[in-house]
């Protein structure tokens, strides 16, 4: 092969070939039974004794296919490897084997030369090769089992010129093989490497499914790189098995594409994918593009990538961006996911709102500049309602300071104003109480008019002092006041008794204001009247009012005038009292005066009226005592004749009472007289009736005679119809009625009962084996006894067979034959019962022993229930006749 | 006589065995005992056989024995424990 092998270096060098081999045959008779032997053609033993030199005749048949490779070397260079797909035989793999030969580039098809109809099926196998294989493949016919024939000529059902003739035809290598001798195998696979087309071997690895396009390059390079040979082209690409090894097949498509006649066919299916990238940056002319592919094709499908990837992006990108204005899932996800895709979506959403709405856009836009601008909003301090109107002091700052610091002044000045309040207010309703104490309780009240005058003169004063004070400059109210202090101070200080001493105010410290001059608080002396008290206290309110206003001075010559006023209306109010007093004094020495004179004419009146009445009271008095002597009198008239009326009555109860108890007396003597006499008559009865029962007595013991002579007798019968029934009876019979009736016959009789109660219950309940029957079933008690008779103590199995068998040709005996022997003692049984002597039958069965007794045991206690019974009857008539006898 | 005489039979071996019967009925479980086992071991003889031994006969021999000798075995048990009854109650 080596001469055939490309003439380079390498060439010399191991030259590897290796080719996908099938074994095809068919199995005959799957089933394997005893040492019937198997029937396989022997591929598996063909493909053993290849691979590894070894044969094994118990072989277990081939499941699926077994895979095998082995390496033979034609020459030095040479060495072939085959891939052995061993198929399975069986029918039920048939289907698989196709799977097998698919790429098979030669085929071995093994028959049986002991089988006859094994070549018809390598004959189908072949055909089916032919058909569907590989075209090339070379297929090898190998007639197994050649060591068979060689021992037995006999055996062989195929002749080799048959099948050699049938190779040629078809054109098959030929061998007759034996796996188990080894012959021809070795020849079969070397004849099959040498027909290989060698030159076609491809390199290490590669597959021979390659087969087409491979050769053995001496350059070792890879196979593309390779000039194309002419003869490649024909072979059909149709082999589906690539290996990792096989190049992809795009490259070489391209290189067809450039080196063939049709590139135009080509040039449309390409151009698109790049065409629409390319126009944004270049548009080179049509015609260009071609030449340029070719020289670079790489870089040029890598900008192409780049191009589409990008204008896909772009496009994506863009796509995501409108849609993403129509769905609103859509545009939060994109926006959240998607880079650039918020600032994107943004900017588009504010471009259309600025085309939609330019002027809009314009002050929306100047609005939101503000914010980023310095400028602030400023509210001037002055603007708006405020507590503080005049005070200029404070500049104003921000409104929230302000607030505070207006609350809390505000606060301070609420605080310092009820206190001073409160304590003038406290003067002033002190200094009434202490006025009241001292007024006089004899005032009276009316003063009503000067009351009014004083309460329509009091809101003149007040006006007329604000109008005074008004005239004066208001901005300045401190410097007034601080000159007055020193004026009032000192009445002031009087008046509060006990009020902290003013101290001047630092010019610094404007808000204190002096405690002012009060003016003192009007006491009108015995202003006891209420009127009086009000307006005082009124006045009081106004003054310390004023004092706390700090305008003293304006109101003080007007409150003092208002003082001697109110002082001079309670001087007036008193003298009216006084008044009033005097006249009331004169009008009560008046009423005092007639008082008198009416008492006296009542009491003179009243003493005269007394007199009258007692005259009257003593006539009524006479009156009066008359009356009851006489109601008296009539009273004792009456319990006089009533105490007469019970005596009578008692003495005619009395008589009564004695004629009643003369008539019980004489009852009571006639009874005892009666009694006497009946007594007397009924003792003779007596004795009449003892005689009556006498001879009763009498006629019923010679009843009871009777009757049990009668009963005697019905128990006689009764027994006789008992043992009738007995003895009548064919077949064993329930005898409880005759039994029933013999208990109620016999009526309490103890030994009667007791015979009864010894019979089983079972006897008369079932009734009891005639004699008949028991000499029946005592010839089948026998016949077993018989058997058992020779049994030894401890019997098995052996003595109980040889027992049988023996007791078959034991002498018989006949009569009452003496002896202790089983034989004799059944013997002697039968004659017992022949005779009729149950109870000497009995007991000669009774003296049987062992498995004897076992088996007879049923049979005698049946003999034992009938004497039992016999025995109850005869008990049973023995006492009737005794009773018969007694009582003769 | 026979038709009448079986009738109190059937009626006692509802319950127990007539006392002659008594040994035959032994007689008979240990037939069908033999009968049984032998061919249990005659089958299991004849499977070893077809598994192991090549369709040779004497496993099948071996296994029917092997029943026979177990029947045996145990009707020798039973007869000589009813033996042993019967001594006991006498």
């Amino acid at each position: 092969m080596a001469t055939r092998g490309p003439p380079g270096s390498r060439g010399l060098s191991n030259r590897f070939a290796q080719f996908k081999l099938v074994l095809l045959g068919w199995r005959f008779g799957c089933l394997r039974f005893g040492g019937v032997g198997e029937s396989a053609v022997g591929k598996s033993s063909i493909v053993l004794r290849f691979v590894k030199d070894q044969f094994d005749s118990y072989r277990e048949s081939t499941i699926g296919a077994a895979f095998l490779t082995q390496t033979i070397s034609l020459d030095e260079n040479t060495t072939v490897k085959f891939e052995i797909w061993d198929t399975a035989g069986q029918e039920r793999y048939k289907s698989l084997a196709p799977m097998y030969y698919r790429n098979a580039n030669c085929a071995v098809v093994v028959y049986d030369i002991t089988q006859a109809t094994s070549l018809d099926k390598a004959k189908s196998w072949v055909k089916e090769l032919q058909r569907q294989a590989n075209e090339n493949i070379i297929i090898a016919l190998a007639g197994n089992k050649l060591d068979l024939v060689t021992e037995q000529p006999d055996k062989r059902a195929i002749e080799t010129a048959d099948a050699e003739a049938y190779a040629k035809e078809a054109g098959l290598l030929f061998f007759e093989t034996s796996a188990k001798t080894a012959e021809n195998v070795q020849e079969l696979f070397t004849a099959i490497a040498k027909k290989l087309p060698l030159d076609q071997v491809g390199p290490r690895h590669a597959r021979p499914g390659q087969r087409p396009g491979v050769s053995l390059a001496p350059e070792g390079q890879n196979t593309q790189a390779s000039g194309p040979k002419p003869d490649e082209v024909k072979i059909p690409a149709s082999e589906t098995l690539t290996a990792p090894s096989t190049p992809p097949p795009a490259p070489s498509s391209a290189r067809d594409a450039a080196s063939s006649a049709i590139p135009p066919s080509q040039a449309p299916l390409t151009p698109p994918t790049p065409g629409p990238s390319s126009t944004t940056t270049i548009t080179p002319p049509p015609a260009p593009p071609l030449p340029k592919k070719k020289k670079k094709g790489f870089f040029r499908r890598l900008r192409n990538f780049f191009l589409t990837l990008t204008l896909l992006g772009a496009l994506g990108f863009g796509g995501g961006v409108w849609y993403s204005r129509i769905n609103d899932n859509f545009h939060d996800f994109f926006t959240e996911y998607v880079p650039y895709g918020e600032q994107a979506v943004l900017y588009l959403e504010e471009n259309e709102f600025k085309k939609r709405f330019p002027n809009v856009a314009s002050k929306v836009s100047g609005v939101r500049r503000g914010p980023d601008s310095t400028e602030q909003v400023k509210i001037p301090a002055q603007s708006g309602a405020s507590w503080r109107v005049a005070d200029g002091r404070e500049p104003a700052g921000r409104q929230s300071s302000a607030l505070a610091k207006g609350g809390s002044g505000s606060g301070s000045s609420k605080k310092a104003e009820p206190v001073v309040v409160a304590k003038a207010k406290e003067e002033t309703a002190k200094l009434p109480l202490a006025e009241a104490t001292t007024a006089d309780p004899h005032q009276l009240v009316p003063a009503p008019k000067a009351n009014k005058k004083e309460v329509e003169k009091k809101p003149e004063v007040p006006s007329r002092s604000r109008s005074n004070s008004k005239s004066k400059p208001e901005p300045a109210p401190e410097p007034v006041v601080s000159a007055v202090v020193p004026a009032a101070g000192a009445g002031a200080v009087a008046a509060a008794g006990g009020a902290k001493p003013y101290k001047a105010p630092e010019v610094d410290e404007p808000s204190r204001w002096p405690p002012a001059s009060p003016i003192d608080p009007l006491a009108v002396p015995h202003a006891s009247d209420t009127v009086v008290q009000d307006l005082v206290r009124m006045l009081n309110d106004i003054i310390t009012v004023i004092n706390h206003d700090g305008a003293n001075d304006r109101y003080g010559a007007t409150i003092g005038k208002a003082k001697n006023e109110v002082n001079k209306v309670g001087d007036k109010i008193r003298a009216l009292k006084a008044a009033a007093v005097e006249d009331a004094a004169k009008q009560v020495a008046q009423r005092v005066d007639t008082f008198d004179k009416a008492a006296n004419e009542l009491v003179s009146r009243l003493e005269a009226t007394l007199v009258a009445q007692e005259q009257q009271f003593q006539a009524e008095f006479q009156a009066e005592m008359e009356r009851l002597r006489k109601a008296y009198d009539n009273k004792v008239d009456l319990i006089q004749q009533r105490e007469r009326d019970l005596a009578e009555e008692k003495l005619r109860n009395q008589l009564i009472e004695q004629s009643v108890q003369l008539q019980r007396q004489f009852a009571r003597d006639i009874k005892q007289h009666v009694e006497a006499e009946r007594g007397g008559r009924l003792g003779k009865l007596g004795e009449l009736t003892a005689a009556v029962a006498n001879l009763e007595s009498l006629t019923a013991g010679w009843n009871e005679v009777v009757d049990a002579n009668l009963r005697t007798q019905q128990l006689h019968v009764a027994v006789e119809a008992v043992r009738a029934s007995l003895e009548d009876a064919h077949h064993p019979r329930p005898f409880i009625k005759e039994l029933v009736a013999l208990k109620e016959i016999a009526a309490q009789d103890p030994v009667v009962d007791a015979a009864i109660a010894s019979i089983h219950p079972s006897a008369y309940q079932r009734g009891i084996p005639t004699s008949a029957e028991l000499i029946d079933r005592f010839r089948r008690v026998a016949g077993e006894v018989r058997k058992a008779s020779l049994l030894p103590d401890d019997a098995g199995v052996a003595s109980h067979a040889s027992s049988y068998v023996l007791s078959k040709v034991l002498f018989k005996k006949q009569g009452l034959a003496d002896g202790d022997d089983v034989e004799s003692i059944l013997t002697r049984t039968q004659t017992f019962l022949e005779e009729g002597d149950l109870d000497n039958a009995a007991r000669e069965m009774n003296g049987l022993k062992g498995w004897s007794k076992t088996l007879s045991r049923d049979w005698l206690g049946e003999v034992r229930k009938v004497l039992e019974v016999r025995q109850a009857l005869e008990v049973i008539q023995t006492e009737a006749r005794l009773q018969s006898l007694r009582l003769e | 006589m026979a038709d009448t005489a079986l009738t109190p039979v059937p009626s006692r071996t509802g319950t127990r065995p007539v006392s002659e019967a008594l040994l035959n009925e032994k007689w008979d479980r240990c037939l069908s005992n033999l009968i049984i086992k032998s061919s249990l071991g005659l089958g299991f003889g004849v499977v070893f056989s077809v598994l192991l031994f090549r369709r040779r006969a004497w496993p099948a021999f071996v296994g029917a024995g092997f029943g026979a000798g177990r029947a045996y075995e145990e009707c020798n048990y039973s007869l000589k424990a009813a033996a042993r009854d019967i001594r006991k109650q006498a």
